[in-house]
């Protein structure tokens, strides 16, 4: 008899704090969600964008501005392994081969010319995260650190991220790098601080050719959404299926 | 650097630590399956190894989190994976499966040895007593009735062990086989490569390990258990060894477009470690003198030698086949065009001393444990060889 | 079976403890970050929304500086944002400190302007090595408009023509007269040493993409809410300019 009351005890003592817990658990999580969401009162009402973005190859300079300005802004590490964004140089030769280099991320221009004889043509193409509407970075990170906010963009809880390393595994794109003090994972985020005051990201406001077009892609009237009218676009890596909203004008072959 | 890379990729990110990671939580999956094999399956003729298998796989199973806490950016957030889970992330799993297994795989220890530990509190005095008597919980029952639910229970856990295991490691591999952004990684075929190299490695592990305590203890090998063991070494290795031909035999026969940037890696930047090692030394020689024992039936102690080499070389051969595919898929940039080197530093945390003290452990808890349970003794109930003396 | 009551108990104390007791346990809030991933994305995001600019606008120079916006304003240079040479605002409002432009003109110039093959060919370029001797661009170039001060360029393509006197006359009348020229032509030979080179644009403007044969008034077509209107910033061109820019083939 002993051993059936023991047995029974078990399971009721194990379910019982199983439902326990998950209770206990999630009760409190439910009120914080709720006093954060109404203690929410800022002027910018983050439902009403959706915000998009456009680099044009064919107007690009590769002076490297908008490296800079991005670094300013953010404060990103001034060596060039850190970058939230880069431009890239591409030279392809009569050969039919591609050449591709950005040295120093494109942070201090391109001094000199590529060492390749026969150019058939050549071209700049300015990188940035892509804040894909389906991120794989968002998918993988094991405790949710970085999310997409209500106006499409990819963030990062710093104070939340556990540095696992994960997110840049998983970003085709290169955009993401570790913060060397911090030790925690970094990226572009369109200068959250400013497309929620209705200013321009850095990157755009130092472009001097309107390289870097930025907007609201629900705002008809929105630069953004003009130029995806009039243009034919694409997007980096389409076949992963990541959804990215920054569009490229001057499609070429082997442009990752 | 050659070639292209994004500017963000000059380093490596997932290192050595990452590479050991599951290589060792490949020997608890296999080291388990072969105390399995024993438990649920009934293979008699692995009893000798049953028990100190399961020890094995305890041992490195405590050891499985640290590479990866240590790693972390931030290992002070590390608990943040069991208490604000994502659980659309591959990885933040991992907390939840480690822990049900590690309560799975001290639960079945427990019950296994439980007579034991009964036993020797009764037979000791002191310190050790005191051990054995926390260990038993305080409860010295073992009568034929508790005992029987106890084996009972065994059989459950080893049963849902099973599975857990192949949950366990199928899971690492799926880690890397759903990282899409990685052409090396992705493919469905990782979380079978990875689960298959863990069985293989496990049985390896046990092969050499049992051969060398066997040395150690002055005992006499049981080579019925020896050859059971290398067998089914050789049955899990073929199909290892198939599935990872597979696995690139078919990017190369689709060659998609990262088939050209792959072509180089495994050629030119991990063509030593994957042809030679993983392949050539880890599998395809270890199988031709697994197959060849087996033919030409030399006498023990050659045999023994032999089987011994063969698992060694599989051991290192697994452990190849980690870096090659955690490393090697680093090194490849994302821009398809270049590539990045590593070299593991010796020094600091993410260094080679860290790494080998990390390997090392498993086998310092190991003897610990080993000493504290001696697993060479047959059970009471089924004594039906005079029992070995131990020092 | 006392022994394994003992050991559930042990068990579910255990998780009772991870899931339960550390929520109740006050534990230092740096160690661990309580609640459900993504809990706390509304406060994360309204701190990265309260970060400090660092670069201001254009239109907030404009506020001090009236002169350089209004010269920068018409300028050729109107596109490239003050603080994009002159560095972010953000220390120079809180302080008074003046900017500092901190490359050397020839190279900060030279980050847009040095001709490379990448660049696109409708961009100014120039051999930033030789381009006016050695000295800093400044010395001829205002930075706020570079042609200011400079000789008119030529706006058409050269191609064909070698003598602008046939056209550019002083005296002769023209049906359609291309502009007379402004100053005396004495001891000056050369006209392209002052207005030109023309910009390396004349080659890669659009051809006709159709034949001209019986079309003489290309307006007919491509006026303002034509079928092909012209570009916004061709206001005031007539029919038979267009072949000076636009050339069959």
């Amino acid at each position: 008899m002993r051993k059936k009351i023991s047995r029974r005890d078990f399971v009721r003592i194990g379910t019982q704090s199983v439902v326990g817990g998950i209770v206990l658990y999630t009760i409190p999580a439910l009120f914080a969600d709720f006093t954060t969401a109404t203690a929410n009162s800022s002027s910018y009402d983050w439902e009403k964008h959706y915000w998009g973005f456009v680099c044009d190859n064919e107007k690009c300079i590769g002076c490297g501005r908008c490296v800079v300005a991005c670094k300013l802004e953010n404060k990103v590490p001034w060596e060039p392994e850190y970058n939230r964004t880069w431009v890239e140089r591409y030279v392809i030769t009569e050969e039919g081969e591609t050449f591709v280099d950005s040295p120093n991320a494109g942070r201090d221009g391109f001094k000199t010319e590529q060492p390749h004889p026969n150019v058939l043509k050549s071209f700049f193409v300015p990188k940035l995260c892509n804040q894909c509407d389906n991120p794989p970075c968002v998918t993988v990170c094991p405790v949710g650190a970085t999310y997409m906010t209500e106006d499409g963009v990819i963030l990062i809880d710093q104070e939340h991220c556990i540095g696992c390393g994960y997110c840049l595994q998983a970003c085709p794109y290169g955009a993401r790098f570790f913060l060397p003090d911090k030790r925690v994972v970094d990226k572009c985020n369109w200068c959250y601080h400013r497309i929620s005051k209705g200013i321009l990201p850095a990157c755009v406001e130092a472009c001097p050719v309107k390289a870097r077009v930025f907007g609201d892609l629900w705002d008809p009237e929105s630069p953004v959404a003009k130029t995806l009218a009039a243009k034919r676009v694409y997007v980096l890596k389409p076949d992963l299926g990541t959804e990215p909203k920054v569009y490229y004008i001057g499609f070429e072959k082997g442009v990752h | 650097m050659a070639g292209f890379v994004f500017p963000n990729e000059g380093v490596v990110e997932w290192d050595l630590l990452i590479v050991i990671y599951p290589y060792i939580t490949g020997l608890v999956a296999g080291a388990f399956i072969v105390s399995s094999l024993y438990h649920v399956f009934g293979l008699t003729s692995l009893r000798p190894v049953a028990r100190f298998s399961l020890l094995t796989a305890l041992s490195f199973l405590i050891v499985t989190p640290m590479p990866l806490v240590i790693h972390l950016g931030r290992p002070e957030r590390g608990l943040e994976m069991f208490l604000t889970p994502n659980l659309n992330s591959a990885m933040s799993a991992f907390g939840y499966i480690w822990f049900f297994y590690l309560l799975i795989v001290l639960g079945e220890v427990w019950l296994v040895f439980r007579p034991d530990i009964v036993r020797y509190a009764m037979a000791t005095e002191g310190t050790r007593k005191t051990i054995y008597s926390i260990l038993a919980l305080g409860v010295d029952d073992i009568s034929e009735e508790s005992l029987a639910i106890d084996k009972k229970l065994i059989k459950i856990l080893a049963f849902i062990g099973v599975p857990a295991a192949i949950l366990l490691h199928g899971y690492v591999g799926f880690i890397f086989g759903a990282v899409k952004a990685n052409p090396w990684w992705s493919t469905p075929l990782m979380p079978i490569i990875f689960l298959m190299s863990a069985t293989v490695s496990g049985i390896a592990l046990l092969l050499v390990l049992y051969v060398i305590t066997t040395k150690i203890r002055h005992a006499s090998l049981d080579h019925d258990c020896l050859r059971s063991l290398s067998l089914w070494l050789a049955g899990f290795l073929a199909i290892n060894v198939v599935l990872e031909g597979l696995e690139v035999f078919s990017m190369l026969y689709e060659s998609e477009e990262s088939w050209e940037i792959i072509s180089q890696l495994i050629t030119q930047k991990i063509g030593l470690s994957y042809f030679g090692i993983q392949f050539i030394s880890g599998a395809l020689l270890p199988l031709l003198v697994l197959g060849g024992v087996e033919i030409i039936k030399p006498e023990a102690q050659q045999k023994t030698y032999a089987t011994f080499l063969a698992a060694t070389l599989v051991l290192i051969g697994v452990f190849a086949m980690r870096w090659n595919v955690v490393i090697g898929g680093q090194l490849m940039s994302k821009s398809l065009r270049g590539f990045i080197s590593y070299t593991p530093p010796l020094f600091g945390l993410n260094g080679l001393l860290t790494a080998s003290v990390l390997l090392t452990l498993p086998f310092l808890i190991l003897t610990l444990i080993t000493y504290l349970l001696p697993p060479w003794q047959p059970d009471i109930k089924q004594e039906t060889v005079p029992r070995r003396r131990l020092r | 079976m006392r022994h394994l009551s003992r050991a559930s108990l042990l068990v579910i104390a255990l998780l009772l403890f991870i899931f339960v007791g550390l929520r109740v346990i006050p534990v230092p809030a740096a160690l661990v970050n309580f609640g459900f991933h993504q809990r706390n994305s509304e406060e994360n995001r309204q701190l990265w929304a309260s970060l400090p600019m660092q670069f201001a606008s254009s239109s907030v120079c404009v506020n001090c500086h009236q002169n350089q916006y209004d010269m920068w304003q018409k300028g050729n240079h109107r596109t490239v944002n003050c603080e994009n040479c002159h560095g972010p605002a953000r220390e120079h409002l809180a302080t008074g400190v003046p900017p500092v432009v901190s490359h050397t003109t020839r190279e900060l110039c030279g980050t847009c302007h040095a001709r490379l093959i990448s660049r696109p060919s409708n961009f100014t370029q120039v051999n930033i090595a030789e381009m006016g001797g050695q000295g800093e661009c400044v010395t001829c170039h205002d930075p706020h408009e570079p042609r200011a001060g400079m000789p008119p360029q030529v706006p058409h393509n050269l191609e064909g023509r070698t003598d602008c006197k046939l056209c550019h006359g002083p005296h002769e009348p023209w049906l359609t007269p291309p502009p007379e020229l402004p100053h005396t032509l004495e001891g000056r030979t050369d006209c392209l040493s002052c207005h030109g080179p023309p910009e390396i644009r004349g080659a890669t403007l659009p051809h006709p993409p159709h034949s001209l044969e019986g079309r003489t008034d290309c307006l007919l077509c491509h006026n303002v809410g034509g079928i092909r209107p012209l570009p916004e910033d061709h206001t005031g061109r007539k029919s038979t300019t267009c072949l000076n820019c636009h050339r069959s083939e």
